[in-house]
């Protein structure tokens, strides 16, 4: 077994409002190693991009984590200066790509002061930066480099930013939702852009998105969230042909499909309030296989089997073989 | 009397677009080449394209909030440009259109119960049981009515399109132009808005122009589909029969891309 590279361990993040405090993520763990790529699926609200913020020790200021580690390539990313941190062990895609550069400079500007940072000179970077874009299928990189974002379409920014993010060779890329406001037709070339750099430079990845049905696309590993956390894990294809977890066989009847005409079942009402305290499985109000008061009063623990780990009372006691992932 | 609700009749739509900081060149777009659809009293009309094909300039031709260069749209059978007085208000009134983002359409300054009222008294809707109206129209959409004395920023995007289908309602439409009315949502959120809108095309007998970029999504939706692809109509035909025995090469793509990105939950026996 390889050492992992990023080890999130017993995650608490909040944001701390006037009123009340936001527990956004109460307790994640997971481990990838080199290589490995991760798809953390979930409703809108339920912890996702705090996640993601808090590995690639971007939060904004009003977020404390609460407990837990993170460690990359071994480093405890929590105790170490975020500047060593930031693009070179982990970068980060955010959602929105069109705020994402200053429209007052030129994306060869850009590349000159991301990988000046690190030491390089002018020219030089802007030859990394030109290698970089051609690998990413930019027939004219200099072109690129002479641009500033408006110049750019929607699809050529996103491969812009996932250029930058690899460029200072980071361990760890996340992506958040780099798939959901692009149109379909985008979305196939994201997904193979997301492939090229997982297998050309070897990097671990974690890619946010609300589309479960996406998952074995861009993804070894999915993790479902809900309110939080992690509410079942394991090799993507395996969770979406046979998903455990009430919630996550619900997102899955939530999408259309196109080849048969399925009638879609929507999962009624809305994820809780992470402002709110939460007694028992999260999941309880809204879940269909509801055992009796236990899920109402008891946080279900972790059940293992196959490579997968599920969070739900419905397997409670259950054996390893009663759930053949 | 025709049979058709809405038509667009040889509809071509241009933008003048400027280049360049200082000006320069003036260059057209021609957002709508030569468009020719007609659209029966209910049914469900699904229009699908890539992001820039036209779907929401045609949309606004329908609902008169464009102009079109050259053609005509016509609402039972006359031209709208020709309407006067009663009969322009009533086509104003009859086709109603909802946007993909809530809340960018809906007013920011204004609670939901003022949005809906002031809808409902420039319709001429507004009276002694208006406070009814107001309880009805939240619950045809599923929403609390608490959530009346709301702003839209107070409410998730799938409340605030919720929101706009009520406001979209309330005049008593006859066609709802829905563009790409999902699109910001989650899926989730997606699956309980479409769950909504078929349900409502049945209890009021609607007639629906459903635009995405998501094929899947507008086959879900709709009886008949109509592809676009930079400005023109590529291929239109009933829902089965395009995705089972797409014509156009481009219709081909557009499903191919989705079979390969979605084929594990494709497989899924259900
Ligand atoms: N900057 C912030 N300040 C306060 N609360 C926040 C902030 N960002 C997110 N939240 C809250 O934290 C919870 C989780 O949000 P988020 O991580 O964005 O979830 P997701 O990405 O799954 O939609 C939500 O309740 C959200 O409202
Ligand atoms: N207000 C506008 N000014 C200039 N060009 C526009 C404007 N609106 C749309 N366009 C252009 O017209 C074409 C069709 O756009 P649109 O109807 O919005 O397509 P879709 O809804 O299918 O994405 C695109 O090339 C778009 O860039
Ligand atoms: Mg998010
Ligand atoms: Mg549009």
């Amino acid at each position: 077994m390889k050492d992992p590279m990023l080890v999130v361990k017993n995650l608490k993040v909040s944001y701390k409002l006037k009123d009340r405090v936001v527990r956004a993520v109460r307790g994640v763990s997971f481990k990838l190693v080199e290589g490995q790529s991760l798809c953390i699926v979930g409703e809108s609200g339920c912890g996702k991009s705090t996640l993601g913020y808090a590995i690639s020790v971007s939060l904004p200021p009003n977020a404390v984590i609460e407990e837990g580690e993170i460690l990359v390539n071994g480093v405890n990313i929590l105790k170490t200066d975020p500047v060593t941190v930031r693009g070179k062990l982990v970068s980060l895609i955010p959602q929105d790509v069109g705020a994402a550069l200053s429209p007052l400079n030129t994306i060869g500007e850009v590349f000159a002061d991301v990988l000046g940072s690190i030491g390089g000179g002018r020219d030089s970077s802007l030859k990394v930066a030109s290698d970089i874009l051609k690998s990413l299928g930019f027939s004219d990189p200099q072109r690129i480099l002479k641009s500033y974002p408006h110049e750019l379409s929607g699809g050529m920014l996103q491969r812009v930013l996932i250029a930058l993010a690899i460029s200072l060779n980071p361990k760890v890329i996340i992506a958040d939702e780099p798939t959901s406001m692009v149109d379909a037709s985008l979305r196939r070339e994201v997904v193979d852009l997301i492939n090229t750099i997982r297998y050309n430079y070897s990097v671990t990845t974690i890619i946010i998105t609300h589309d479960i049905a996406i998952a074995p696309s861009l993804c070894d590993i999915t993790a479902v969230m809900y309110a939080g956390k992690i509410v079942e894990i394991g090799p993507s294809k395996s969770l979406i042909e046979k998903p455990l977890h009430p919630y996550t066989k619900m997102l899955s009847k939530s999408i259309p499909r196109i080849m048969k005409l399925v009638e879609l079942k929507p999962i009624p009402g809305l994820p809780p309030d992470l402002g709110s305290p939460i007694k028992g499985c999260p999941f309880a109000p809204r879940c269909p296989d509801v055992v009796g008061d236990l899920c109402y009063n008891v946080e279900p623990e972790e059940y293992r089997a196959g490579g997968r780990s599920v969070y739900c009372h419905l397997y409670g006691g259950a054996s390893h073989d009663t759930i053949s992932a | 009397m025709t049979r058709y609700l809405l038509e667009a009749l040889n509809v071509s739509v241009y933008y003048a677009l400027k280049r360049g900081l200082l000006g320069g060149a003036i260059y057209d777009v021609k957002a709508l080449d030569d468009v020719t659809l007609r659209i029966e009293e209910g049914e469900s009309l699904g229009i699908v394209g890539e992001s820039g094909s036209g779907k929401s300039t045609l949309a606004k031709c329908f609902a008169g909030l464009i102009k079109p260069a050259s053609g005509k749209i016509m609402y039972k059978g006359r031209d709208i440009y020709s309407l006067k007085g009663e009969d322009y208000r009533e086509y104003r009134r009859s086709v109603q259109i909802v946007f993909q983002n809530p809340h960018t359409s809906l007013n920011p300054m204004m609670r939901v119960r003022d949005t809906l009222k002031d809808v409902l008294k420039a319709s001429g809707k507004w009276g002694k049981d208006g406070e009814r109206k107001l309880a009805e129209l939240m619950k045809a959409v599923g929403l609390r009515e608490d959530i009346l004395n709301m702003y839209p920023m107070e409410l998730s995007g799938g409340q605030a399109q919720r929101v706009a289908i009520a406001r979209a309602l309330a005049v008593e439409p006859k066609v709802l132009i829905l563009d790409e009315p999902t699109s910001a949502l989650d899926v989730s959120v997606q699956a309980q808005i479409l769950e909504l809108l078929k349900s409502l095309k049945k209890t009021y007998g609607l007639t629906y122009v459903f635009i995405s970029h998501d094929i899947a999504v507008v086959r879900y939706m709709s009886d008949r589909i109509v592809v676009m692809h930079k400005g023109k109509i590529v291929e239109e035909g009933p829902s089965s029969d395009i995705i089972e025995n797409p014509k156009h090469e481009y219709t081909r793509s557009l499903i191919r891309d989705l079979i390969k990105l979605y084929a594990h939950i494709e497989e899924i026996s259900t």
